[in-house]
């Protein structure tokens, strides 16, 4: 994969490469397997490679105008821009909230469920065996 | 029409086994026609292997045209753009009708606000919320002539699109890759322009009549013949305006009584003339061959609506080149179906004229067929000539009717001296009739950089639609933002494009849409092309999941599938 993402992209020597590593996929497209998954977000990666991002700060501003295009947002007024974002970033905050205080409790509830189901077998086996 | 037309019902009950056509008969007898060879028997699968036979052997070299599917993951994103897009234009109609924000739009009066209204509001929600306000891609005023390079007047707006002002500066030297100046004839200098100006020393500029009562000049009759020569036909007439050709004509050519099958994507003058006719309107799919073989035959089948009395006449209409689309129609299956299914067949050459074809005679010179196998040939001055208006070739009896008959050479006024001068100079270094050889310089030129803007564009990864021989570059965008935003970063870039989106397209697939022009030299090409790149990668705009082509020749790519 080295040599194909070379094909397409001049590496830029001062590029913050770390940041660049755990980068959410943007274009994903039909998946043809794990595999397929793997090699488009090499692909994706390498094409906004060469995009010569100087700093994090150009880079992230730069993820935000593809939010702004993805969604639409980039036609509206600012004021537009302001009450979408908020209504979006509170949806966001209370999803999160949501999952911090009750994901753990579900969690443990339903291993507790089904370890109560296979766990409780071999037990019963050895009984009758005895 | 004068001549009789053969299109007969077929009774389901007599079938006789006749060959087909051949038989002379006098005028005003209905011909006896067989579609079937023998009786009874269910000819389609045998048919549709005919025509697979005749499609290898009507073309004579390959034809290629791709419209590659949308990612779907692109599609979702886009209706959801449009959702939110949607929601906000409620929400601002709401603000505007409580008065909570100024309205730029045009309502009634307060007195009227009770009647019934004059304005539709919902009509317009496409347009006040989402066209108004990328607005600024549309409507550029050019200060300069519109040839390779232009010069546009800068304006600025101060309330998001409802207003505009001119700073007063020009924005000079911009690549235009919007106009249809496919062989370079827009231009202010050379033998056109200055047989042009000559000519409005001599007749003025306007005609002040239309072509029926005083408005003929010599110089239409001269321009008329060179047209028919030019063409390969008999007689042609031609009109002062594009549009009003084909909205003019066809009511007089077709009316009730007549079919007209038409294709889906047909341009609105055509769409418009078929509906003013009055005859019943079909369509089929889009260049589908056997959608249009089933209409024929079931328009043949069944006749008229109530009556199943036979159609006085089947017209076929279609385009030489699609200009939102950019594929080329399948002219030698058209021909062979209307041969088979004795229609008639009206040619729309307004894009291909002149562009395509190895003496730029169309896309009967570009298939190699006989041009009088069309009856109708029609096409337009502004693409390719460097003017304005239509003309319509064919025999001569039936452009004596459209001279007596035509709405527009009744009514409209004639066309202008020098648009007429240009089009005879331009025409005549076309054909090379002016001793030069600037006409097939530019046709070749048109043609390669029609083949390398293509080719280059393919290869960074865009989905461009079309013929691969066609020099109108429909490039998909999709999304509602990136509209605005690829004209925005584009003329930034000092390249001027045509971006189009709905209602012209279909809601989803929004485009950007270039055109090739001979006038455009190679460096023009390679800056447009890398500013595109540019712009593509800023906006990810390149969907493409093709095969991409890599220097390193070892590798096969098991990633992308070759989609169609």
């Amino acid at each position: 994969m080295e040599l194909r993402r070379s094909a397409y992209v001049i590496r830029e020597p001062g590029g913050s490469g770390s940041a660049w590593d755990a980068r959410p996929v943007t274009l994903c497209h039909q998946s043809v397997g794990v595999q397929g998954i793997s090699r488009r977000l090499q692909r994706v990666h390498s094409l906004s490679c060469r995009m010569n991002f100087k700093n994090l700060r150009e880079y992230l501003a730069w993820l935000y105008y593809q939010y702004l295009l993805i969604t639409g947002i980039y036609v509206l007024e600012p004021w537009e821009k302001s009450v979408f974002n908020s209504i979006l970033f509170s949806a966001i905050a209370m999803v999160i909230y949501t999952s911090y205080v009750f994901v753990p409790i579900h969690v443990r509830l339903a291993l507790e469920f089904f370890s109560g189901i296979f766990g409780g077998q071999p037990e019963s086996t050895m009984t009758l065996m005895n | 029409m004068t001549e009789s037309s053969a299109t007969k019902l077929l009774n389901g009950d007599v079938c006789r086994r006749t060959s087909n056509g051949k038989n002379a008969s006098k005028n005003g007898y209905v011909k006896n026609h067989s579609l079937f060879k023998q009786p009874h028997k269910y000819q389609r699968p045998r048919d549709k292997n005919q025509n697979l036979q005749h499609n290898s052997s009507l073309y004579k070299k390959p034809f290629l045209e791709s419209f590659e599917e949308t990612p779907l993951l692109v599609a979702v994103l886009t209706y959801m753009g449009y959702g939110i897009l949607t929601i906000f234009g409620y929400l601002r109609d709401f603000l505007r009708h409580w008065s909570i924000e100024k309205c730029h739009v045009a309502s009634e009066r307060e007195e009227q606000k009770d009647f019934v209204p004059l304005y539709q509001d919902f009509e317009n929600f496409y347009t006040r919320n989402l066209y108004m306000r990328i607005r600024d891609n549309w409507n550029r005023p050019i200060c300069s002539v519109p040839g390779a390079k232009m010069d546009l007047v800068e304006r600025v707006t101060h309330n998001y699109n409802w207003t505009f002002e001119h700073t007063g500066k020009v924005v000079k030297n911009v690549i235009n890759m919007g106009s249809y100046n496919y062989l370079g004839f827009a231009e202010n200098t050379g033998t056109c322009a200055d047989a042009a100006i000559q000519t409005t020393q001599v007749y003025g500029a306007g005609v002040g009549s239309t072509r029926c009562e005083m408005g003929n000049l010599d110089i239409h009759e001269d321009l008329e013949q060179l047209v028919a020569r030019f063409l390969g036909v008999e007689s042609s007439m031609v009109f002062g305006m594009g549009f009003a050709t084909n909205s003019m004509n066809i009511p007089a050519l077709t009316g009730k009584g007549c079919l007209i099958l038409s294709d889906e994507l047909n341009h609105a003058s055509l769409v418009l003339g078929a509906r003013l006719s009055g005859s019943t309107i079909r369509v089929f799919k889009h260049n589908n061959m056997q959608s249009l073989e089933k209409l024929l035959r079931d328009a043949i089948v069944h006749g008229q609506p109530r009556t199943h009395r036979p159609w006085k006449k089947i017209l076929i209409v279609v385009e030489g080149i699609y200009s939102m689309e950019g594929s080329i129609v399948r002219l030698p299956e058209v021909i062979a179906l209307k041969k088979r299914y004795k229609a008639y067949l009206y040619l729309d050459e307004a894009h291909s004229i002149g562009a395509l074809g190895c003496n730029g005679k169309g896309v009967v010179d570009y298939f190699g067929l006989d041009p009088k196998d069309v009856d109708i040939m029609m096409g337009t001055f502004t693409k390719s000539f460097g003017a304005a208006g239509g003309y319509i070739g064919g025999k001569k009896e039936l452009i004596d009717y459209l001279r007596r008959h035509s709405h527009s050479a009744l009514y409209a006024t004639s066309m202008s001296p020098p648009v007429v001068q240009q089009i005879i100079t331009s025409m005549k270094i076309i054909m090379g009739e002016d001793g030069t050889s600037l006409g097939a310089d530019r046709l070749r030129q048109l043609s390669e950089n029609t083949t390398y803007f293509r080719r280059k564009l393919q290869d960074m990864g865009f989905i461009i639609y079309g013929n691969d021989d066609s020099p109108v570059v429909p490039m998909m965008l999709y999304m509602p933002a990136k509209i605005g935003a690829f004209g925005r970063e584009m003329l930034k870039r000092n390249i001027g494009t045509v971006v189009v989106g709905f209602p012209a397209t279909p809601i989803i697939e929004s485009r950007a849409r270039f055109c090739v022009s001979a006038a455009h030299t190679r460096e023009m090409l390679d800056t447009a092309l890398e500013a595109i790149s540019e712009v593509g990668d800023l906006l990810q705009l390149k969907y493409s999941r093709r095969q991409q082509p890599l220097p390193s020749p070892g590798w096969t790519s098991e990633e992308s599938l070759l989609q169609d």
